[in-house]
């Protein structure tokens, strides 16, 4: 997203806008988080200062065009000079979508693809609106079962896309379960048609290949699994990042393609370059103590934690960082420096400010523990 | 929530790019507020995170 946002055609829009960027891990940006419900990042918001009312919201990245229709969208939505029931509705849903009120946005979303016509972009905005916010809601067979009733109607571009990634994600959630399975039946050969769509974002692309490869696995399907992970890994190769930004873009959709591969040592020279390229970013550091911890290189993970923890600023990526050394020491039975290094990242995780993120991580450390001490 | 966060971050450095000019104001929602007020315009908000 930030690479979208760095493109030069965008100047002509920056007097149209107020521009703000807020870091997740703030903790003074925490209320207005909290106050909007934005759960993960990228969210891009446009909203109207008199009120906070959300004009148009978007959880994920954009391509440019999206981006720049996102654009209309939420000055549209401001300067309130819409008419039709459709765009009423859906402007109601990115609203209410805006302030954390999900059930309420997903009922706007809902009127607004019964008004629209059947077949038309505007029924795929909705629809994939409506997707959106059913997994954001976790009603995953919902959220899965109105993916597979549109998407077969719906013109293909990049909202067919999501509906269809989003959807196809909903339904492997619900794993063998009977409504799962038949909505994988429908979603999955449309999100094969959808990697084929021109103008899909990246992002978008590489939800796809990861949704199909975890279709694959459900039904079974080594052979599939393999074929969309090297596909990923080949579209993400051919890609020469421009900027930090973008090289860790690419390395984060790396490390879930080999983990889903289960071939994580095939990204071990491309995240010890990137580790190379950016000797400051703890991120990258953690990439690689990730993923040489899953394929059992438990000196190379543990270098690369202590180079990560001498950059680390925020307690997310301390946890982190935490909890893969700890893993490390107990991959070369070091069980007490193991022990040791979990409560560490026990006591990290209760600095994150955001309550999901930390009770997780909590949890998480926790666990480890447990398990180590009934070793 | 797999993949949930599974998100994506020109070449010359001499080209000045949209972010190296877009104004964003950093992590001060309440200034980008009143200026958004006294402009007339709607705020843009990117919430991002190093990780």
């Amino acid at each position: 997203m930030r690479v979208t946002l760095s493109d030069p055609t965008l100047l002509r829009q920056a007097g149209r806008f107020v521009w703000l960027e807020l870091n997740y891990d703030n903790e003074g940006n925490q209320a207005f988080l909290a106050r909007h419900g934005v759960a993960w990042t990228p969210a891009i918001l446009v909203l109207d200062p008199s009120d906070e009312r959300v004009t148009a919201s978007r959880m994920g990245g954009m391509s440019l065009s999206e981006l720049k229709g996102f654009l209309e969208e939420g000055d549209r939505g401001f300067r309130s000079k819409e008419k039709g029931q459709v765009a009423a509705a859906l402007s109601r849903g990115n609203a209410e979508s805006g302030a954390g009120r999900f059930a309420e946005a997903a009922d706007a979303y809902r009127e607004a693809v019964r008004l629209a016509e059947p077949r038309s972009p505007q029924r795929a905005h909705a629809t994939d609106a409506l997707v959106s916010t059913l997994q954001v809601k976790r009603e995953w067979q919902t959220c899965a079962e109105t993916a597979t009733a549109e998407a077969p109607a719906l013109p293909r571009g990049s909202s067919f896309g999501r509906i269809v990634h989003v959807g196809l994600g909903c339904a492997n959630v619900g794993e063998d379960a009977r409504w799962a399975v038949a909505a994988r039946k429908t979603l999955e050969p449309l999100a094969v048609e959808a990697t084929g769509i021109d103008g899909l974002s990246r992002d978008d692309r590489f939800q796809l290949y990861e949704k199909l490869m975890i279709a694959a696995q459900l039904r079974n399907a080594p052979d599939e699994n393999a074929k969309w992970g090297k596909r990923w890994l080949d579209d993400i190769d051919h890609v020469v990042p421009s900027s930090d930004d973008e090289r860790s873009g690419l390395d984060v959709a790396r490390v879930d393609a080999v983990l889903l591969l289960d071939e994580p040592a095939l990204a071990l020279p491309a995240l010890e370059a990137s580790e190379r390229a950016m000797p400051q970013n703890y991120t990258a550091s953690a990439r690689l103590a990730r993923v040489a911890e899953a394929a059992n290189h438990h000196d190379l993970a543990l270098a690369a934690c202590e180079r990560g923890l001498r950059h680390v600023d925020g307690p997310i990526g301390r946890t982190g960082l935490l909890l893969t050394k700890a893993s490390a020491l107990q991959g070369k039975g070091e069980l007490s420096r193991a022990k040791e290094t979990a409560q560490l990242a026990l006591q990290a995780a209760t600095s994150i400010p955001n309550a999901h993120n930390r009770s997780n991580a909590q949890r998480r450390a926790s666990d480890f523990i447990a398990k180590l001490e009934t070793k | 929530m797999l993949g949930q966060l599974t998100l994506l971050w020109l070449t010359a450095s001499t080209v000045a790019t949209g972010r190296d000019a877009l104004p964003f104001i950093s992590d001060d929602f309440p200034r980008a507020q009143a200026e958004a007020r006294a402009r007339h315009l709607p705020v843009f908000v990117e919430v991002w995170a190093p990780w």
